[in-house]
């Protein structure tokens, strides 16, 4: 490939628009080369040279295309059709050169569609096989298939896959070193016969030649670009991840080290970086980005922060966060405020359960709870500000709490956003 | 529970982790014996026969659930408590499933460790209200399958497991319901038997759309 394919991950993408103008050329050489045939039979070795090259373009084409792409079985199915067809051009090609002196049209078309099928197998075989030995060896060259492409896998891996010589290569060796053998006996044989053939001859056994030599080293530098990407991909994988590091982990482990003498701040350091990596290990912060469930997480992981408190978050489902889920979320906050206010040292549970149609989130604390009849005005206040957000939003709060059984804010939301 | 200290075993394979928890336990429980992997665990847990094992779920060589499938078949079987630094459901619900009879994280308070133990040992379930979260989703998702047999939850444990999910005690739960504590905890045994109960099928599309197929699942040997 080119070299802008070197430097750019995912370039061979755009290659595609020129393999097909090759594809049409090659599909062009092909019909030419009989129709050449058919028209003046002392155009010959032209048809021949025609047909030879373009069934040998298709099939380095073919071959480029099945190593190189994801539905393997359907591309082996295209290069074994190419291939039969450009035998059967070929030896249409020769009988009549052979075949057919002096004879008309119709019995030179009749000799392209009725070919001797003992020549046809003889040939077929051979050349079937030094075309699989090719594929086999191009596969043998490329990298492993990148399978899975999670980072974490890649970082995670030992990457200590060493060159073997892959079965495949050896036996695409073995296919061709045959394939060889044979046309030679079967080369001999016609050539024997016909003196005439010998310029055909080496034209077939520079092509050959061409396809064996050739094919393989195209595909070893396409495999070369592939590594390439891989290890750039890799490479800047591993950059993120060295910078989220950084910034996270390694921060938050300076921050412990300078404040060790005071425990209540390293155990609210270490849970707030814990809540932070759980969350990027699990991509939610990359995969829920702007859901409600990722803004709970926030918020309460803020709080946790804030305040010192302990919140057990359970969130089953999901919903896309709207303008009232912005205001379900803010009167999450002021709830844990509140719980952390009054209840302090007391556990704080946040359970929600969020779908498209409702979404319901219970704050709750196990503190000393308190009758709401008889809340100081101050405290109302809060509790207005919960409940009207809430309704401004098109929900409603309800708050449940009685002395001694701790305190408990409901926050629903009805059906989907109305702004 | 106070005249003689249940006998606890700590399988773990963090030994800092061990150390800490035996520490923190030792003046409510006995512990017993250690283990770092399932085959250790295996062997201390013939040697002491404890009253209840906490098992993490994350070992090496098949994890808890290893563990858990080779007591199946085990007469005197332990109560097993699951322990897990993951709050992942597809790794909670799977042990759950095989048997243990709760699930709590490592960050879990003493005083809430001790009762979660307490209430194993007699055979009782303790859910976590991340447990009865994770257990309200899994159900919630496909509806219940009557031709085979199979149940979902009454509306009664949907709200208990409810209350559960939200933090409540038991006591408390009881009081709102309008049932004694004794019911309330009647209720979580039928959720955990339904769920060790359920089969592939009727979980699978929970497991699907979480993108895990249990095939790590081992069915519980009985109910």
């Amino acid at each position: 490939m080119s070299a802008e394919t070197l430097t750019m991950p995912g370039a061979p993408r755009r290659a595609v628009g020129s393999t097909r103008v090759v594809i049409a050329l090659v599909g062009c050489v092909l019909l030419i080369a009989p129709a050449i045939a058919l028209l003046d039979r002392g155009l010959w070795p032209w048809a021949l040279v025609l047909a030879l090259a373009g069934s040998g373009a298709a099939t380095v084409l073919l071959t480029i295309w099945t190593v190189r792409s994801a539905r393997r079985q359907a591309m082996w199915a295209a290069l074994f059709v190419v291939v039969v067809a450009s035998l059967i051009v070929i030896r249409a090609a020769v009988s009549l050169f052979l075949g057919a002196n002096g004879a008309g049209f119709g019995q030179r078309l009749s000799d392209l569609t009725f070919v001797p099928g003992s020549t046809l197998i003889l040939l077929t075989l051979p050349i079937l096989g030094a075309v699989a030995g090719v594929v086999l060896i191009a596969d043998g060259l490329r990298p492993p298939p990148g399978d899975d492409p999670s980072a974490w896998r890649q970082m995670t891996d030992a990457r200590t896959r060493g060159k073997r010589l892959s079965w495949r290569i050896v036996v695409g060796a073995l296919l061709i070193g045959w394939t060889a053998l044979a046309m030679i006996f079967v080369g001999a044989r016609y050539v024997a016969n016909n003196p005439a053939l010998i310029p055909l001859v080496l034209i077939a056994v520079a092509l050959a030649v061409c396809v064996v030599v050739g094919t393989p080293l195209l595909v070893a530098g396409l495999a070369r670009t592939e590594r390439q990407n891989a290890a750039t991909a890799w490479e800047d994988e591993r950059q993120r991840f060295a910078a989220h590091l950084h910034d996270s982990v390694l921060q938050t482990l300076a921050l412990i080290q300078r404040q060790a003498s005071e425990p209540a701040v390293v155990a609210r350091l270490a849970r707030r970086q814990e809540h932070a990596l759980r969350a990027w290990m699990a991509g939610e912060t990359e995969l829920f980005g702007g859901t409600l469930a990722a803004a709970l997480r926030e918020v309460v992981a803020g709080v946790e922060d804030d305040a010192e408190i302990s919140v057990e978050l359970s969130i089953i489902g999901d919903r896309a966060l709207a303008a009232d889920g912005e205001a379900l979320v803010a009167a999450v906050r002021e709830a844990l405020r509140n719980a952390a206010r009054h209840a302090p040292g007391a556990a704080v549970f946040v359970f929600a359960e969020l779908s498209a149609e409702r979404a319901e989130v219970f704050v709750r604390d196990d503190g000393p709870g308190f009758d709401p009849d008889s809340v100081p005005a101050e405290r109302r206040g809060v509790r207005d500000a919960i409940v009207g957000r809430m309704a401004a939003a098109g929900g409603e709060a309800r708050i449940d709490a009685a002395p001694g059984q701790g305190a408990e804010v409901m926050l629903i939301l009805n059906g989907r956003e109305s702004r | 529970m106070s005249e003689s200290p249940l006998r606890v075993v700590v399988v773990d394979d963090h030994q800092l982790f061990r150390a800490g928890v035996r520490a923190e336990l030792t003046p409510h429980c006995e512990v017993v014996g250690e283990a770092a992997d399932p085959a250790e665990a295996l062997r201390v847990i013939a040697e002491q026969r404890p009253d209840v094992v906490l098992l993490d779920v994350h070992l090496p060589d098949g994890g808890g659930l290893a563990v858990l499938a080779a007591l199946a078949d085990d007469e005197l079987r332990p109560a097993v408590l699951a322990l897990s630094v993951s709050d992942a459901a597809e790794d909670v619900v799977p042990m759950i499933r095989a048997g243990a009879l709760g699930y709590v994280t490592k960050t879990i308070q003493t005083d809430e460790l001790v009762g979660a133990i307490g209430r194993v040992a007699v055979g009782d379930a303790y859910f976590s209200p991340r447990l009865a979260a994770f257990v309200l989703e899994a159900f919630s998702a496909p509806p219940p399958l009557l031709e085979d047999g199979l149940e979902g939850l009454t509306p009664r444990e949907r709200e208990v497991l409810h209350h559960i999910a939200r933090g409540y005690p038991y006591k408390q739960i009881g009081l709102r319901l309008g049932i004694s504590a004794r019911t309330v905890e009647s209720h979580v045994g039928a959720v955990l038997r339904k769920l060790q109960l359920s089969t592939r099928h009727e979980l699978s599309h929970w497991a699907m759309r979480r993108g895990l197929l249990g095939d790590e699942i081992d069915q519980p040997e009985e109910a």
